[in-house]
């Protein structure tokens, strides 16, 4: 069974107003478990919308959108909170980590709603400090970090309720060579332990990495190619 | 009056109940005007917010209610020193005819709201959100309610006088007394009334238990019934508690068979005993009453778990809140009844 | 499919109530400014409310001793002693339980400085032992009564006792007018705890007094009336007046009134706590205008994403106005309390003076009663959060993807 439908998925921001704005027509796409996948295209192609309808942030305008078997396409925001973050992590372009938060406050971040106490979610968050070697820099302050380091760090906080989808949006974007194969290289072993991996990306680093199963290509708001990545 | 420290505390507190209720009324009225589940139009997300915004006030106003009707209890004690003839809370609440009439307006307000939160949980339990028009066209009749209260609240301070004479509960709710007509309970013997209040208790508490173990019953009329009748019961209670307490209850707490003040019993010479025994009546009632609101909304589209949850949860509460509540209440009595005296 | 993550309800109010607080710190000089305004408003209110409690106990307790009547003679406007004959035209009077002669007068003594009050009360009036409690003299009174002449015997408190250097001496002299000296014998003193109305007072029998004054017979300085109806006050006050033309009729109520014009608490505080609104509310708006920064509102759609609802994230702000609120509140309160009774209301002597008219050495003992707390959060807390409602959620509904 397929963990992502989209069909006939559009979006338009400020429906009804007069800046209406279309970002995707009629996105037709199903995403297997297990699957890693990267959507590449120019900037405002509306990858980022794409990869915000899948992780429940964005509802959309139109289609059908099934997640876990759960329909996604319109539900009250709160529920599509609930079903983000028992299904997605998400990790962000920026980071979008918060500075004055250490990095082990900023892994947990996700943990707090669930009202879990400070020692179980360090628990959770030690083997993932280990695996992304970030356990020297737990205590300190996100914004004096790397950005290697950061952008594990923003991995890790994606992992720390252990969702079944993982969804990056260019998780690649501000780093160099050398850090991109690291990165990736994580990823890729996420893969394997049977987590379904959804990134954007314009860099052909990423694009032809043996890990990605396939690659689409969105341009203006629709997909105008599915390959096969190196996988 | 409206100088003295607690008319103004009233006032700020009447006020913030105005300011939050209209706040959420704007709401409502744009939620009626363009609600489109399902959309995801500019307008239909702002309004959702919106809905967030609404509810939060109306928390905030049930808390100010809560309070409110405290410190108006508190207020009136107040005045009592203030008012000539007036004793207790009873003749400062009947120094002018808005006293009674604004803390009767009050516990509307906090039943109404109650109400309100419980289906406000209830619709946001659904994926379909199926309850938000009902819940915005009550929200309508809410604020009237609480502007209502406001206002008699307002005009009864403003009435207030220490010019004006009162009269004291010593007066009004003694049996054979007050050759003036103006005695409130008199006709009502206190065994038919104990008879009564005990009766009903006991009455709720087995249909309760009834309705509790009873497994989900298939929406219909039936059963739909019994949990209406239920609620309408527990309302009835609250009353006649009301009453009974005054009666029947307070000379034994007080230990003097003339004094029967139901506010008093707030006061520290009697060990706040008040306090426990209004908000376990209060808990009781609105637990049992409230069932009734998760019933009927139980056929709509995704309430059914939520409901059922929601009524078997404030059931529960109810049957765990009324024999503590009978026990507060027969405490003064049955001590001074077996002891022989005063404790 | 995965179970749903289940939520500990109280675990997820313990960690959002950390998470303000630690937002709270972060954002210190921020916070601190409205929460120094915010408890300096607090301090400004509850002083009032603390002072009127302490009064109106203070005038309660004096109350409770006055007579329900006071008779007194004025001569060219000014008080002089009023002959004890009239007491058979107020006895005549209809619904007069009892008249009791009085002489009333201060004693300067230089050495110390201090100025006793002395009371001269008639054998009659001195209550038996069995004295309801709140009356005043109590019970001990009946230690000084010798007949209808003089005992010599007095009853002191233990301020007047301590002032005088007595110790555990019974005997000590006063100075009549022409300077030679009348000894008395302290029997016994007032209890403490009627410290509040008896602090400088020395309790002797009226023919004592008239000695130690040398007050001519037949002439007293009042007349108390005590009238069996309490409703019939004003009526047997009027005709008194009538009676006896020339005399100042004071009655129990006049007392409370003129207590009231002298302190005028009532519009002050009325006005005060007007002012007090106002400066909240001034408070709340800036604090509202100041309240989000692009900071915050990216830190929130942060949260958002991480599955954070609008109802935590609601709960995060509402716990921020709350600790905020709830602290200032708290150290403002403190404040007044500790300011009243540890410095005496040493800031506010210029507005509260004249209440020391009547009892200059009286202190002021705030104490602390739940329905006042109740009112002052009422009026400072209550409102504050109803007006931090809207920028709570204005941050709370801040959409996901605008962090994107």
């Amino acid at each position: 069974m397929a963990l992502v439908e989209l069909a006939g998925v559009g979006k338009s921001y400020n429906r009804g107003a007069a800046n209406e704005v279309v970002a995707l027509r009629r996105i037709d796409l199903q995403v297997a478990a297990g699957e890693m996948l990267c959507i590449q295209g120019p900037s405002g192609s509306g990858k980022s919308t794409l990869l915000a309808i899948i992780a429940c942030i964005l509802p959309p305008s139109c289609g059908r959108a099934v997640l876990a078997g759960h329909k996604i396409a319109r539900l009250p925001e709160h529920f599509r909170t609930r079903y983000r973050r028992q299904y997605v992590g998400f990790v962000f372009q920026n980071f979008a980590l918060i500075d004055h938060l250490s990095l082990l406050e900023n892994i947990t971040l996700p943990l707090l709603p669930l009202g879990l106490p400070p020692r179980r979610r360090e628990e959770l968050a030690e083997p993932l400090l280990h695996r992304f070697a970030l356990d020297h820099r737990r205590s300190f302050p996100a914004g004096r970090l790397s950005g290697g380091e950061l952008q594990r760090a923003a991995i890790a906080r994606a992992l720390i309720n252990d969702p079944p989808l993982l969804v990056a949006d260019e998780p690649t974007a501000h780093l160099d060579s050398r850090l991109t194969g690291t990165v990736l290289d994580l990823l890729a072993g996420l893969k394997r332990e049977g987590k379904t991996l959804i990134l954007s990306s314009h860099d052909p680093l990423v694009s032809g990495h043996p890990a990605i199963d396939r690659v689409v290509t969105v341009r203006d708001g629709m997909i105008v190619n599915i390959a096969a990545g190196g996988g | 009056m409206l100088l003295n420290p607690w008319a103004i505390v009233l006032l700020v507190t009447a006020g913030g109940s105005l300011f939050l209720v209209g706040g959420s009324l704007r709401t409502a009225v744009r939620v009626l005007r363009h609600w489109q589940p399902g959309s995801d139009s500019a307008r239909q997300i702002d309004l959702e917010n919106q809905t967030w915004l609404a509810a939060l006030l109306v928390e905030y106003g049930l808390i100010l209610q809560l309070v409110s009707l405290f410190l108006l209890l508190l207020a009136a004690d107040n005045f009592s020193r203030v008012l000539v003839g007036a004793m207790c809370a009873t003749g400062a609440f009947l120094a002018n005819p808005y006293g009674i009439p604004a803390l009767f307006m009050k516990m509307a307000g906090l039943f109404f709201s109650g109400y309100w939160l419980v289906a406000h949980r209830l619709d946001l339990s659904s994926e379909h959100l199926p309850l938000t028009r009902a819940k915005f066209v009550a929200l309508l009749l809410l604020a009237p309610l609480v502007a209502v209260d406001s206002g008699l609240t307002a005009a009864y301070l403003l009435n207030l006088s220490p010019e004006i004479i009162t009269s004291c509960c010593g007066v009004l709710f003694a049996p054979g007394g007050a050759a003036d007509g103006y005695n409130l309970l008199e006709p009502m013997a206190a065994p038919l009334l104990l008879s009564l209040f005990y009766g009903l208790g006991g009455l709720l508490f087995a249909v309760g238990l009834f309705l509790f173990r009873r497994p989900p019953q298939p929406p219909g009329r039936g059963s739909l019934l019994a949990d209406i009748a239920f609620a309408c019961g527990q309302l009835l209670f609250f009353s006649l508690s009301l009453v009974v307490i005054t009666v029947v209850i307070s000379p034994y707490v007080y230990a003097m068979p003339n004094h029967r003040c139901p506010f008093d019993l707030l006061a520290g010479e009697y060990g706040h005993i008040g306090y426990p025994l209004y908000l376990s009546l209060l808990a009781t009632c609105f637990a049992g009453s409230s069932a009734a609101v998760a019933a009927v909304c139980r056929h709509l589209p995704g309430l059914a778990g939520p409901a059922f949850r929601y009524r078997r949860a404030a059931l529960r509460f109810s049957l765990v809140m009324l024999p503590l509540f009978l026990l507060i209440a027969s405490w003064s009595p049955a001590f001074y009844l077996l002891a022989g005296g005063e404790r | 499919m995965q179970p749903m993550h289940p939520i500990h309800s109280f675990g997820r109010i313990q960690n959002i109530l950390d998470y303000a607080l630690s937002g709270l710190r972060r954002k210190l000089l921020k916070n601190g400014t409205v929460f120094a305004v915010f408890a300096l408003v607090v301090f400004l209110f509850a002083s009032f409310q603390l002072t009127n409690r302490a009064l109106g106990e203070l005038a309660g307790r004096i109350l409770a001793a006055a007579p329900d009547i006071t008779v007194q003679q004025l001569q060219a406007g000014r008080q002089v002693g009023i002959a004890s004959d009239s007491r058979q035209v107020l006895q005549a009077i209809f619904g007069v339980r009892r008249v009791d002669e009085r002489i009333w007068g201060y004693y300067f003594e230089p050495t110390s400085g201090a100025n006793y009050t002395v009371v001269g009360l008639a054998a009659s009036a001195i209550p038996a032992s069995t004295s309801k409690e709140n009356s005043w003299p109590g019970p001990e009174a009946a230690a000084i009564a010798g007949g209808d002449g003089s005992s010599g015997r007095v009853l002191l408190s233990p301020g007047v006792r301590r002032h005088m250097g007595l110790g555990e001496r019974q005997f000590f002299s006063l100075y009549r007018p022409d300077l030679s000296l009348v000894t008395f014998e302290a029997v016994a003193d007032f209890p403490p705890e009627s410290d509040l109305v008896t602090a400088d007072t020395i309790l002797m029998s009226l023919a004592d007094a008239r000695d130690l004054f040398a007050i001519p017979a037949g002439e007293v300085t009042d007349l108390l009336v005590t009238v069996g109806n309490p409703r019939e006050i004003d009526t047997i006050a009027g005709k008194i007046r009538e009676l006896l033309p020339g005399v100042r009729v004071v009655t129990r109520n006049q007392i409370l009134k003129s207590y009231e014009v002298v302190f005028g608490w009532r519009s002050g505080l009325g006005n005060l706590l007007l002012l007090t609104a106002l400066v909240t509310f001034t408070i709340l708006a800036w604090d509202k205008a100041t309240g989000l920064s692009a900071e915050d509102l990216r830190e929130m759609a942060i949260l958002k994403v991480l599955g954070w609802q609008t109802a935590d994230l609601i709960l995060l702000r509402l716990f921020e106005s709350v600790l905020v609120a709830g602290g200032a509140f708290a150290g403002g309160y403190l404040l007044a309390w500790c300011h009243l009774l540890y410095a005496d209301g040493l800031l506010f002597r210029p507005i509260f003076l004249g209440w020391s008219v009547l009892r200059p050495t009286f202190p002021l003992v705030p104490s602390l009663a739940g329905t006042d707390l109740l009112a002052v959060l009422a009026i400072s807390v209550f409102p504050y959060l109803c007006a931090t409602a809207v920028p709570a959620w204005r941050a709370a509904v801040v959409p996901a993807d605008s962090v994107l």
